[in-house]
């Protein structure tokens, strides 16, 4: 008996407080019909905003991946003085507040910051351009690979690496031979978290990005500008394609789970 | 090809794992590192392959300096005690693992490697990923790919362990057998004597980051040199107040006599047959306990409560 | 200690250099060095001109908000993931894998399609809000409508923390428990609680940490009315946009030093759990 009660109130909470707003995203999309959602989203201004959004991905993921998989062999791999205070610090961009991870920038690099006057002499902007919507998304996501690639490494454990070694195989031999092929799955999976985020990422990129309409809004940037014009559905078509990108990667995490007996 | 292995120490923090460790290893000698858990064993084996650096001391061969080359450029097969099969790699990969990356051409690869899987007796596995094998193929696999490249020094850390009892058996005799037919240095960790004595030419008993004893088999067994060599072998009594000093003594050297003035008076306490011997459980009139370890024959007609005299045929008795 | 080895041979394990480089220079250019030029700034205000920007009643009520929706969201977060961690580990619920992916939805759910798809659902004609009109209850453009984003967000923390220890929990123990007499109550708190506790603690303080910070999915529900549904990263941004620098950067200093110490808390509770296991 308590235990219906239970299953009823644990579904009954996911449904309203989780599976909701998704239906409600999903259904003021399509309220108009198929079609006004596809105007909707083949839009200039949503086309450009998702172009926009992609290059950034497109910049930010390769970075953070190769930062990843590095970052991922130096903790795991090596015992150094200040590693602890490393790890702790990985976790950082993670954990600090969105809009404080666009404010950095904004002091380093905006008209009053830092280096302002001397990219304003160089005529070089970064807030209030792209730049700066690299910068704080690649802050925003920073450890996402390192995270995914981290215990993994851990608990493979060195014999495999070192027994490479014995056998005679380079730095390099070891690392592409031995090392990669058992991390591809992981850093697959890290790469897609990551660019899920990056596409998706709202507070710090809003901080930097200055909302300069077809040039600095990004996609969940020109769903905030829709939402507050009053456009509902074409803002919820828009969102809709976010929350497509968010799904998949939900079911491509759990095919990875399922998959790779970590 | 003789390894010299002179006066290596290793410490962890303030731990001495090794401690001023000298060994001679003969050309295809098959020795075998014996010794409790956390002695140093693997410290040792890891040492040799160059996966650790002594902080002092040094390893040569036939008086030239290894310890400056690294683990990859030694050329020493280490067997891994969980084998560390490249998983995502089958056997035939793993095997030719060490001639891929020296970018040996390819049809000597297969040569090689098909000759190394006759010889293991894995011919009909090469496309099984590792996951795929028993333990004791496993086990055959990893030994393959550590002598493909032909290593000076073929090194085996608890080569059993991971084992269940009847494949270790099996295993056992034809390590023996393979070490004969190719005459490959060997060194082999164990914590097993029985191991240790069935296969190895010498045995280096280790203590604490020392080795306390280096022999033969024979040596080992009938002059151990210290109490805890004694002891780790097992099967045997410490006694007190029997004379001057400690004496210990194996049970198997213990034979009992229904009359007689010799040795000690004793009661039997239990009797019961463990494999192929018979064990009796005594006391000797002080209350101190004995075991005696009698072939069956020599044991019919004792019965508990029974009063004996216990001999000791043989006594160890230490200086200090 | 031999110093004097004239070679020494190269570690077994490669690439610490390069590893180590790569590292330490992306996290230095994209984290580091932005966090120091932020502290240095908040720094550069003084004392008094830092004092000056993190107090008035303005600041003092979002901070209020901001921590006090944070702990009731992450309290309600602990208990709702509790249970549904129970319930997906220990029953069979129809359909478990949807219910189990819905769990995550929320972290794979931009902020800012959860903040407008969450004010629609509670404005006062929309699908739930309509349910809460009629007993005059506000939850869009009020303060519960910051409590139900931020428990929003908040869920997954709890339930991907609790769920494997709960799997792993050797049911042995409850079963012990059981045989020694406990009734099915006192297996729950004497048993299953106590063994929970770490990672409830430790699910709690990653939501409230995370809703602490954040901006986008409470945006649009809070109705952004100073001194009433202002949240501080909120506020931070409002400050951005009158170009008050100094302003935001105090306020962000706040925001930095509790990341830091949830995560020095997260840690302790972490090597506390290593410790309680061994
Ligand atoms: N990398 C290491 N760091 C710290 N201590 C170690 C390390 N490797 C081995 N030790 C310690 O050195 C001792 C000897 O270890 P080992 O050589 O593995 O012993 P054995 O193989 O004889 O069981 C052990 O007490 C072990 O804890
Ligand atoms: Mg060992």
């Amino acid at each position: 008996m308590i235990r219906i009660l239970l299953m009823f109130l644990a579904m009954a909470w996911l449904t309203l407080m989780v599976l909701a707003p998704v239906a409600i995203v999903l259904a003021e999309a399509f309220s108009a019909g198929v079609g006004a959602w596809w105007t909707a989203v083949s839009d200039d201004e949503t086309r450009t905003s998702v172009a926009l959004s992609l290059k950034v991905a497109a910049i930010v993921v390769p970075c953070n991946a190769v930062f990843g998989v590095a970052a991922a062999w130096a903790l795991a791999r090596f015992r150094f003085p200040g590693r602890g205070v490393l790890l702790a610090l990985l976790d950082l961009p993670l954990s600090v507040s969105p809009v404080v991870s666009g404010l950095v920038f904004v002091l380093l690099f905006g008209a009053q910051g830092w280096f302002g006057s001397w990219l304003q002499a160089h005529d070089i902007q970064v807030i209030f351009a792209v730049p700066g919507i690299v910068l704080a998304t690649a802050f925003v996501t920073l450890p996402m690979v390192a995270r995914e690639l981290l215990p993994l490494l851990e608990s493979q454990g060195q014999d495999a690496e070192l027994a490479a070694r014995t056998l005679g195989a380079s730095g390099w031999q070891t690392f592409w031979r031995v090392s990669f092929p058992r991390m591809r799955g992981a850093l697959a999976y890290g790469v897609l978290l990551c660019t899920a985020r990056a596409l998706g990422e709202f507070g710090a990129v809003s901080v930097v990005s200055g909302h300069i309409r077809g040039q600095t809004d990004t996609l969940p940037l020109h769903v905030e500008i829709l939402h507050n014009e009053y456009r509902f559905q074409a803002a919820f078509a828009a969102a809709s394609l976010l929350l497509l990108v968010g799904v998949a990667t939900l079911l491509l995490r759990r095919l990875h789970t399922t998959e790779s007996p970590h | 090809m003789s390894i010299e292995i002179l006066g290596i120490s290793k410490n962890f923090g303030a731990f001495k794992a090794l401690d001023d460790v000298t060994l001679t290893i003969g050309n295809g000698e098959l020795l075998a590192l014996l010794g409790p858990s956390g002695s140093g064993k693997t410290t040792l084996l890891r040492v040799l392959a160059g996966l650790e650096l002594p902080d002092v001391g040094k390893v040569q061969e036939n008086g030239h300096d290894l310890t400056s080359l690294g683990a990859r450029d030694r050329n020493v097969g280490l067997v891994f005690q969980h084998f560390a099969l490249f998983p995502h790699l089958d056997v035939f990969e793993n095997i030719a693992f060490s001639l891929r990356v020296r970018n040996r051409p390819a049809v000597e690869v297969q040569t090689r490697v098909d000759e190394l899987l006759h010889l293991v007796q894995l011919e009909g596995l090469a496309h099984r990923r590792p996951a795929e094998l028993s333990g004791g193929q496993r086990q055959r696999v990893a030994l393959a790919r550590a002598l493909a490249a032909r290593p000076r020094v073929l090194l085996l850390d608890e080569p059993f362990s991971a084992l269940d009892a009847k494949v270790r058996h099996e295993l056992r005799g034809w390590l023996r057998r393979l070490h004969e037919e190719l005459g490959t240095t060997t060194v082999f960790v164990t914590h097993d004597q029985d191991e240790a004595f069935e296969l190895a030419d010498r045995v280096a008993v280790f203590h604490r980051g020392r080795i306390e004893q280096l022999g033969t088999p024979d040596e080992i067994y009938d002059e151990p040199k210290s109490p805890f060599v004694l002891d780790f072998l097992g099967h045997v009594q410490w006694l007190e107040g029997l004379g001057l000093a400690k004496i210990a003594v194996r049970h198997r050297d213990v034979t009992l006599h229904a009359t007689g003035e010799d040795g000690w008076a004793a009661r039997i306490v239990r009797i019961h047959r463990t494999g192929p011997r018979v064990r009796v459980d005594l006391q000797l009139e002080d209350g101190q306990p004995l075991i005696a370890a009698l072939e069956p024959p020599a044991a019919q007609g004792l019965t508990v409560g029974q009063r004996v005299r216990a001999v000791a045929e043989r006594r160890y008795a230490f200086a200090g | 200690m031999s110093f004097w080895r004239t070679k020494r041979a190269p570690a077994a394990m490669p690439g610490l250099g390069l590893s180590l480089g790569i590292t330490l220079t992306w996290l230095s250019l994209i984290a580091l060095i932005p966090l120091i030029a932020l502290v240095i700034r908040a720094g550069s205000l003084g004392w008094q001109g830092w004092l000056d920007a993190v107090t008035g009643e303005r600041v003092w009520l979002s901070l209020r908000l901001s921590f006090g929706a944070s702990l009731i969201a992450a309290g309600l977060d602990t208990l709702a993931g509790l249970l549904i961690a129970w319930v997906l580990c220990r029953y069979k619920l129809p359909f478990a894998a949807f219910w189990d992916v819905l769990v995550d939805l929320p972290f794979a759910l931009p902020t800012a399609v959860a903040g407008f798809a969450l004010t629609a659902l509670w404005v006062p004609d929309g699908w739930l809000g309509r349910m809460l009109a009629p007993l005059g209850w506000k939850i869009a453009f009020a303060e519960p409508g910051v409590v139900v984003a931020l428990t929003f967000i908040g869920l997954p923390f709890v339930v991907r923390t609790v769920q494997p220890v709960l799997q792993s929990a050797e049911r042995e123990l409850e079963e012990a428990a059981e045989s020694l007499g406990a009734s099915p109550s006192q297996v729950v708190w004497r048993v299953v609680l106590p063994t929970l506790r770490p990672a409830l603690l430790t699910g709690f303080a990653l939501a409230f940490a995370r809703a602490v910070g954040e901006y986008g999915s409470v945006i649009f529900i809070c109705g952004n009315i100073p001194m009433k549904t202002e949240i501080t990263p909120l506020l931070i941004v409002s400050r951005l946009e009158q170009y008050d620098y100094a302003g935001a950067t105090a306020l962000a200093t706040i925001m930095l030093a509790f990341s830091a110490a949830i995560l020095a808390l997260l840690q302790v509770l972490q090597t506390g759990r290593r410790v309680a296991l061994r």
